[in-house]
């Protein structure tokens, strides 16, 4: 016994390294700073209205947080985001069902798969046409029929995945031990599947908002998209780029609160070592 | 004396790709109260096969298990398992990785906390309940392992090479402390391992298993109890046992 219980003290943090990882990454910030760097210079060699600097940007976003009307920020943006977290969360319902059923299921896999690849083939902007054709200028259904289509089968394949990389020997083990169902995938599956499930809520939420958009300019009469049409025919590049900055910082929250989620759940991993084994045999 | 434990024409096929493998056909192998028997045989010639099928971990194309002389289900009496790896949900504390098998086998709330502490403490981790595996060493993982089969309080304890991939030292100290569990505990164990030494060491038995998946030879450990490890007697019958088990398996 003695010994052995030396080794292997991994994975307590002392208070010093807990602050440090609060504060920002010096890379991240860096980098930050060298993207506005790089655009304040770029834009030095255009005119403002085709490549607006720093000011002129933060002043067109200035104008359009000021907006009224059907340029209302809240209004657009508020049924823009209505739309991508709905069409996510469909996707994603979809694609559980769908994914898992692939995974668990190897009679399910050759008839639910084909569908799955064939549906990854067609191109976004022919859903969207489709959707326009099918069911008109719509408040919701265009958008949100048009990311669930293209969405949902990449989350679908990911999930799939994951699932074929669950551990069976532990899948096993709880069946030695009599888990039930719902013990075996509280316990056994859904933290195995935490960092796919997280890889899949940011590819999910990240091509959602981009299909938002796109499905917006072809087929609904509100939205960031609408606008940012509206803007493109009046050769307004300045308000063009302004519109998009909001739901980008908004996206860069989401990925923030996303990756402190996911480190949260993997506390259990000694620091350094995802994915590896550390204690010695 | 009625067996406790025994399987009775066991017969397991895989389909593969290239066809049916047969691991083993018309199997008999019965395990008497309170004994320690070891299935020793090569790598790869089905012994684990051989608990999974009893434990109702692989289906049975043929063949009958019988518990205290009664037909049962593969798998449907009380026994406990240590695997190979430890096999432990890394991401629940070692206390909660015995709660899971504790759930599973249905032991009333109030009472788990209670048999996880002392289970912790007789293999000698009572200070580890709120550790992640991740931060045990390999052989702290396996005793954590242990615990969790032998909380569950099983008729019989199901043994696959426990202790072979972990180094000497902790190996050898693993199985006093598996023998000293079992002397106190007169559970059954069933024992799978391709290391003679470790079977003489350990096993009132020892059934030989060839290359095929039968068993061709059968010895009893005549040795009294406790048993000193470095005893030259066990060595001279490791020795005995060795002639006879190679020579068959040429």
């Amino acid at each position: 016994m003695a010994g052995e219980t030396e080794t292997a003290r991994t994975g307590r943090s002392d208070p010093f390294e807990r602050v440090r990882r609060r504060l920002p990454d010096p890379l991240s910030v860096g980098s930050v700073l060298a993207v506005l760097a790089a655009w304040q210079l770029l834009s030095l060699s255009f005119p403002p209205y085709r490549f607006p600097g720093l000011v002129g940007l933060a002043e067109n976003v200035g104008t359009v947080l000021a907006g009224t009307g059907e340029f209302d920020p809240v209004l657009n943006y508020g049924v823009t985001l209505g739309r991508v977290l709905v069409g996510f969360v469909v996707s994603f319902a979809l694609a559980a069902v769908w994914g898992f059923s692939m995974g668990l299921r190897p009679a399910a896999e050759d008839y639910l798969g084909a569908p799955l690849f064939t549906l990854l083939t067609v191109p976004s902007v022919v859903w969207a046409f489709l959707g326009v054709l099918w069911f008109g200028l719509t408040e919701h259904l265009v958008p949100v029929f048009v990311v669930v289509l293209v969405v949902f089968p990449y989350m679908a394949v990911n999930l799939w995945e994951g699932l074929g990389a669950v551990d069976d020997r532990l899948v096993e083990m709880a069946r030695a031990f009599d888990a039930s169902p719902v013990e075996t995938w509280r316990h056994v599956y859904l933290p195995q599947l935490l960092p796919t499930l997280f890889a899949t809520t940011r590819l999910g939420l990240a091509v959602a908002w981009k299909l938002s958009l796109i499905a917006e300019v072809f087929g609904a009469a509100t939205g960031v998209g609408v606008v940012v049409k509206y803007h493109f025919e009046n050769f307004d590049t300045g308000l063009v780029i302004a519109w998009a900055v909001p739901v980008m910082a908004l996206m860069f929250g989401v990925e923030w609160l996303l990756g402190r989620a996911e480190r949260r759940a993997s506390r259990w991993r000694p620091e350094g070592s995802v994915g590896t084994e550390v204690a010695p045999e | 004396m009625t067996a406790l434990l025994e399987g009775e024409d066991l017969t397991v096929r895989f389909e593969t790709d290239d066809g049916p493998l047969t691991v083993f056909e018309g199997l008999d192998v019965q395990v008497e109260p309170g004994e320690f028997l070891t299935v020793m045989g090569p790598s790869g010639c089905g012994k684990t096969t051989v608990l999974n099928a009893l434990a109702g971990l692989v289906p049975l194309e043929r063949g009958t298990v019988r518990y205290d002389g009664e037909a049962i289900e593969p798998g449907e009496f009380s026994y406990g398992y240590v695997f190979q790896e430890p096999r432990l949900l890394d991401w629940r504390t070692v206390a909660e990785n015995l709660a899971f098998a504790l759930r599973g086998a249905g032991v009333p709330e109030a009472e788990r906390g209670s048999r996880i502490e002392t289970w912790l403490d007789r293999v000698g981790l009572a200070d580890e309940a709120d550790s992640y595996p991740r931060e045990l060493s390999g052989g702290m993982r396996q005793r954590v392992g242990v615990a969790r089969a032998l909380a569950v309080d099983p008729e019989v304890l199901l043994m696959d090479e426990p202790f072979s991939s972990l180094d000497d030292v902790t190996g050898r100290g693993l199985r006093r402390d598996l023998l000293e569990l079992w002397g106190e505990t007169g559970k059954e164990i069933l024992f799978v391992t391709h290391d003679l030494r470790e079977a003489v060491t350990l096993s009132d038995r020892v059934l030989f298993m060839d290359a095929e998946g039968a068993f061709f030879d059968e010895a009893e450990i005549p040795h009294d109890r406790p048993r000193d490890f470095d005893d030259p007697a066990l060595g001279e019958t490791e020795r005995r046992l060795a002639e006879r088990f190679f020579a068959e398996l040429g």
